[in-house]
């Protein structure tokens, strides 16, 4: 049990203190991801039901499908623009627009 | 049998075999469809009427408040798939068969969500809403061809909000899992009503149950973008085009808002004060934060944080008071938005606009146009006689009632700070000067304006005969 909880703050801390690459990002919700299963499968053995070992099969095909989206995303970015650094690429250059006046 | 027949259909679209624009048009004669079905059942049937029926091998459960809803969510899709119709916008962005098929996608998890019974299939239908949304929203990414979607020349903005909203959606549902995982670990138990069962035996005494079911409110909200989660939502929406806007950021909303006002499950009343924070930050931070925007969509995300406060105002007292208050505040949440997005993709046609500054003097273009983008932006503020003011009004009425008189004077203080940005717009299009205001004068579909004349029509008219509408839905509606 414990070793799940440190997999899911490893990845929680990854995902808020990361500020180098996107690509770090997707991996620690992948950790995250991890950690529940593992929690869940004890779960499961503890409760002696058969539902939870079903459920880690779904988390699992979720963690696969988010990974596949969050990649095709991150190909395309790298595509357009060169690179898939925080900083290099500025997220928020819709946020005010100086120019303009109202 | 109708989501099977929904899957079945996107599995024979998705071959190509017809043009984009065709499958379009069959998948709005589909929704008209559903959404007839579901009316012809809410009216038909007294079958279950104070009790549902369990579906699936009670994996699902249907009541009329469940029908209700996917009517709802089947209505508004309607209508986003008709615009993507008019004009310019069909010629780009029915370009592919991918962006109705998204959509189709997305329905399909919405209508399991509003029926899951279960916690395996609520965190799967949540996941199979959320994964069309990222893909919709980095969809159009590229520029030059996307003149009339409201879209800025050389800015990549759609795909970084895409990204964007996938790390924060995809931190929202394993926050779900997490919480789901947590309940089955203490109780044992998938099945919704056999928790509810157990709580009941328990007296509330399970203490990882309260982990888990907090932690599946904060997925929610951070997936609705509701306040102490709300960064991500103004950058998403001003990020992509504005048909894409109009389809994230109003239909998303529904099955979850319904689907947390059906299950006190996950608010009995110790957790209500969860919602309870959360609708107060988010009033406070949509009122005031709003009045420092000078872009529209993004300011239509902030006024829509702050009705996602008072509609989570009225999911506290949900325990009380009936859902009609809740139901009714969606439904006129989701006419005025829809009706100020059509007015704005209408005039996207003509010329992009982006900025506030860009509807100066627009009454001297096109009068009638303008003349209903200001009842909606009435009615969003809550004037009296228009529609907004009376969900607002019965919300007020049951929180007053239920005496929570501090988050009560605070709505009431932030709905007047949230019309000074209503009126502001209102000034800026009526008063202003007619500078930037040089574009040819704005021709409009058939379809557009009906539906546009519509709505404005009962925003205005709710006032003569609003018994009409109550009595329509009053015994339905009743738990």
């Amino acid at each position: 049990m414990l070793i799940g909880f440190f997999l899911i703050f490893i990845g929680l801390y990854g995902f808020i203190f990361n500020r180098n690459n996107y690509l770090l990002i997707v991996i620690s919700i992948e950790i995250i991801l991890l950690g529940t299963a593992y929690i869940l499968s004890i779960f499961s053995i503890n409760n002696d039901d058969i539902i939870g070992l079903l459920f880690i099969l779904y988390i699992i095909a979720i963690a696969a499908a988010e990974v596949a989206l969050a990649l095709s995303i991150l190909v395309t970015m790298s595509r357009l623009r060169g690179s898939i650094h925080i900083k290099t690429s500025n997220i928020n250059t819709l946020k005010y627009n100086p120019k303009i006046i109202v | 049998m109708l989501t099977i027949s929904i899957i079945l259909f996107i599995i024979i679209l998705s071959f190509k075999i017809l043009k984009p624009v065709y499958i379009n048009r069959i998948s709005i004669l589909i929704s008209i469809y559903c959404s007839i079905i579901l009316l012809t059942i809410i009216f038909n049937t007294n079958v279950f009427y104070n009790y549902g029926i369990s579906i699936y091998n009670s994996l699902g459960y249907i009541s009329i408040n469940q029908i209700i809803g996917q009517l709802i969510v089947w209505f508004t899709i309607t209508l986003v798939l008709l615009l993507g119709e008019s004009g310019k916008t069909r010629k780009n962005i029915l370009r592919s068969s991918e962006y109705t098929l998204i959509i189709l996608l997305s329905i399909l998890g919405m209508n399991f969500l509003l029926i899951s019974n279960d916690l395996v299939t609520m965190s799967l239908a949540i996941e199979l809403i959320s994964f069309p949304l990222y893909i919709s929203a980095s969809l159009y990414k590229n520029d030059e061809i996307y003149e009339g979607l409201g879209f800025n020349k050389n800015n990549l903005s759609g795909i970084y909000a895409g990204l964007k909203y996938l790390l924060i959606g995809s931190l929202g549902s394993v926050f779900i899992l997490l919480g789901s995982v947590f309940i089955y670990g203490d109780t044992g138990l998938t099945n919704i009503t056999n928790i509810i069962e157990l709580l009941n035996i328990f007296n509330n005494k399970l203490e990882i149950y309260k982990i888990g079911s907090t932690l599946i409110i904060v997925g929610l909200l951070l997936k609705l973008g509701c306040a102490p989660f709300h960064n991500w939502a103004p950058d998403v929406y001003d990020g992509v085009p504005t048909i894409v806007t109009t389809w994230i950021s109003i239909v998303p909303k529904i099955p979850f808002l319904i689907f947390l006002s059906l299950h006190p499950l996950f608010i009995y009343p110790l957790l209500s004060n969860l919602t309870l924070f959360s609708s107060f930050c988010s009033l406070i931070i949509g009122s005031i934060m709003g009045l420092l925007i000078f872009r529209i969509k993004r300011l239509l995300a902030y006024s829509s944080i702050v009705h996602l406060g008072f509609i989570l105002l009225s999911i506290s007292c949900i325990y009380y008071i009936n859902t009609f208050t809740t139901i009714f505040y969606i439904v006129v949440y989701v006419i005025t938005s829809i009706n100020i997005f059509f007015i704005l993709n209408s005039i996207n046609l003509s010329k992009n606009i982006e900025l506030l500054s860009e509807l100066k003097g627009f009454v001297y273009n096109n009068k009638l146009l303008s003349f209903s983008l200001i009842i909606s932006f009435f009615s969003l503020a809550g004037i009296p006689p228009f529609l907004g003011f009376y969900s607002k009004y019965f919300i007020l009425l049951d929180s007053f009632n239920l005496e929570y008189y501090f988050i009560t004077f605070i709505s009431l203080l932030c709905s007047v700070i949230s019309c000074v940005y209503y009126l502001r717009i209102i000034k800026i299009i009526n008063f202003d000067d007619n500078i930037y205001m040089n574009y040819k004068s704005i021709h409009l579909n058939e379809t557009i304006s009906i539906v546009i004349s519509f709505f404005t029509f009962l925003t205005l008219t709710f006032v003569l005969n609003g018994n009409l509408i109550f009595n329509l839905f009053n015994t339905p509606f009743i738990i």
